[in-house]
């Protein structure tokens, strides 16, 4: 498999033949996560589960900044813990990513739970005489790493004539940056410097190197993160251990809002619960796999409306599937094979989910042209399944399984429907159609059939 | 075992002087860096780091037993039982428990009879889980009441009217340690078991 890496500015190839190591920059749990956040998420979700289906072991950590400035503030505004606070949104983020169906990390480490191992990671860095102790804390010197800017491409000496006042006059260098930061305001803990907490590119380097080693696989995060947070993470690292860092820097795309960055900030955000309740968990899962994931893409109510329609094409396809039955069949097991086998080779080629999508549809209007042209049988039918089931699974699209019941139900209403009709009991016949309405029941009429498909209730439908 | 950033330095002076007097062995061992070390590595919360505390001075009276083949004294008395005002698997946590039967009233009788100092019988009671942590303070009500509540709910078994009634305690107060007590029945039982056979 092929993959951009941001560090060397070529595509890197990712071994598959063992076990995959992947760490994703988590969020900062001080507010609800946005559909930026989701997007980032879905990528390395899809990124996980392809390779698992190709039988790829993964081991994937994604870390929750759980001490920052912005916890403690607003910790500090709603007059509670900053634990309370973290706890809070931590609980929230489960909730919304599960339903997201999302598949959990292998573990989600805390910042707050790996203070031991921080200050031994700095502990290191001075002894090495990488790293100070100043009065305001304790910093990392950017001037003892020459290499400082690689995986952003700033020079070092064109950042410090860009940098202004120096506002901390304690650090020897204006780009040097914060590993432990001293501080009176819970939480803090005790450290050989000083009682305090640590700053917030530390825990990363520290978690990331506890949990997958010096020299894992996949490094993740989304693209604001390149700088300064990655930078100073290699920064830490490699000075730390002497080795390279990440084999692979994988960097999602921002989502922007009417061309506009979305940020807290800005206040233009939208809220994972928000697009969930309006437009459910499989088009925003469409949606952020739309466009490759190095570039932006830009949220708004028409292109998620676009993928409305798409996800009905989706379920119109399954429905088809399950109730294929026509005699007359095309042969086409070839063409199937290759649509699966163009999906595959679109993710491997720098995992471009756009045009994996394309093949996906592909499959999706085929088949759906077959059922109209009364050409969908048992055998084609079972062929399609598989692959569409496959491709489903990878997306982590969702269509909730049926009861026999359920289906048996719906079968029986339908008939009786139709038996009103026969007898011209039109009054009874609609009663049937209204109650079908509401279970979200359509009717797709072909030339010799009709057939029925339970839709995703979709609330911005109306 | 005192936290040296928590137990005040009177207490461990206290000890020393019960010590002296005795002429028992012992060891003074500070907990502080072990806590300390502990919370480098769990979520900060100073309730349940409180009870933190009194569990690893329970791991270490279980270790030293261990190496001694003894038995592990708890110090739990009555109304400390009875309002489950103790951590679960901490100083809750013994072989033995010998004054268990006597509310804190009667352990204090009894100290008086065995010539204990009596800075250590009339200080506050405290189990110091936390910076200025006193007993009384945290359940808002002296020990005299506490003691008088309890003999009459368990030791008479009166009604709760009745128990206010008698002790002329606000009855808000007879419910409060009434509540105590129905609250951490599960610190008094031995772990719920599925079904055994």
């Amino acid at each position: 498999m092929q993959l951009q890496d941001t560090l060397s500015n070529k595509e890197q190839t990712l071994d598959i033949s063992k076990k995959i190591k992947i760490y994703l920059c988590g969020v900062t749990v001080y507010d609800e996560s946005h559909i930026g956040h989701a997007r980032t998420i879905i990528i390395f979700d899809v990124l996980r589960k392809y390779l698992e289906s190709k039988k790829v072991e993964v081991e994937f950590i994604q870390n929750f900044t759980d001490v920052d400035d912005k916890i403690i503030n607003r910790a500090t505004t709603e007059n509670v813990s900053a634990q309370e606070i973290s706890d809070k949104y931590i609980k929230s983020y489960f909730k919304d990513f599960d339903e997201l169906n999302i598949m959990r990390a292998t573990n989600y480490p805390k910042a707050t739970e790996h203070i031991g191992d921080i200050i031994k990671f700095i502990e290191k860095l001075i002894d090495k005489e990488i790293a100070y102790v100043s009065k305001n804390g304790v910093y990392f010197s950017v001037s003892k790493f020459p290499q400082y800017g690689k995986l952003s491409k700033k020079k070092i000496d064109e950042l410090q004539s860009g940098s202004r006042i120096q506002i901390d006059e304690t650090k020897k260098d204006p780009l040097d940056f914060a590993l432990w930061k001293y501080s009176g305001i819970n939480p803090t803990w005790e450290s050989p410097w000083g009682k305090g907490r640590p700053g917030w590119h530390i825990e990363c380097s520290a978690m990331s190197i506890k949990y997958l080693g010096e020299n894992f696989d996949i490094h993740g995060g989304g693209r604001d993160l390149i700088f300064p947070h990655h930078e100073n993470e290699i920064a830490q690292s490699e000075s730390h251990t002497g080795n390279q860092f990440a084999k692979i820097w994988m960097h999602v795309g921002m989502v922007t809002l009417g061309g506009e960055k979305m940020s807290k900030s800005l206040g233009n955000t939208k809220s994972i619960k928000y697009v969930l309740e309006n437009w459910g968990p499989n088009i925003i899962r469409l949606f952020c796999l739309s466009g490759h994931y190095s570039k932006v893409i830009d949220y708004s109510e028409e292109i998620l409306k676009e993928n409305f329609s798409k996800w009905r094409q989706v379920e119109t396809c399954y429905f088809e599937l399950i109730h294929a039955n026509n005699k007359n069949q095309e042969n086409i097991s070839e063409k199937i094979k290759k649509i699966g086998m163009k999906f595959d080779k679109s993710l491997e080629n720098d995992f471009n989910t756009h045009l994996a999508l394309s093949s996906f549809f592909e499959l999706v209007k085929e088949t759906n042209r077959l059922a109209a042209e009364e050409k969908l049988g048992e055998e084609n039918s079972v062929i399609i399944k598989k692959e569409f089931q496959r491709i489903l699974k990878i997306l982590g699209l969702n269509i909730p399984e049926m009861s026999i019941d359920e289906k048996q139900k719906i079968d029986e209403l339908i008939s009786n429907r139709e038996k009103f009709r026969d007898e011209k009991q039109f009054v009874q016949a609609d009663k049937i159609r209204e109650k079908l309405n509401e279970m979200n029941i359509e009717l797709i009429d072909h030339k010799e059939k009709t057939i029925w498909m339970k839709k995703e209730k979709i609330k911005s439908e109306k | 075992m005192p936290d040296t950033t928590i137990t005040p330095f009177s207490e461990t002076q206290d000890a020393m002087k019960i010590i002296s007097l005795i002429g028992m062995e012992y060891k003074l061992i500070d907990i502080n860096p072990i806590v300390k070390e502990y919370s480098m590595y769990l979520v900060p919360n100073e309730k349940a780091k409180g009870n933190l505390r009194a569990r690893v001075r329970t791991n270490i009276l279980y270790y030293y037993a261990n190496i001694e083949n003894y038995l592990v004294l708890g110090s739990s008395d009555k109304s400390e039982y009875l309002t489950g005002y103790f951590t679960k698997f901490g100083d809750g946590a013994s072989d033995l428990a010998p004054i268990i039967s006597l509310y804190k009233l009667q352990v204090r009788e009894i100290a008086k009879h065995l010539g204990i100092p009596e800075n250590i019988i009339s200080k506050k009671s405290s189990p110091h889980l936390w910076k200025d942590h006193e007993a009384e303070k945290e359940l808002g009500i002296q020990y005299e009441e506490i003691d008088s509540i309890l003999y009459c709910l368990f030791d008479e078994k009166l009604s709760i009217e009745k128990t206010a009634e008698t002790t002329k305690i606000d009855i808000k107060i007879v419910e409060k340690i009434h509540q105590l007590n129905i609250k951490s029945e599960h610190k008094r039982l031995q772990p719920q078991k599925s079904d055994m056979k």
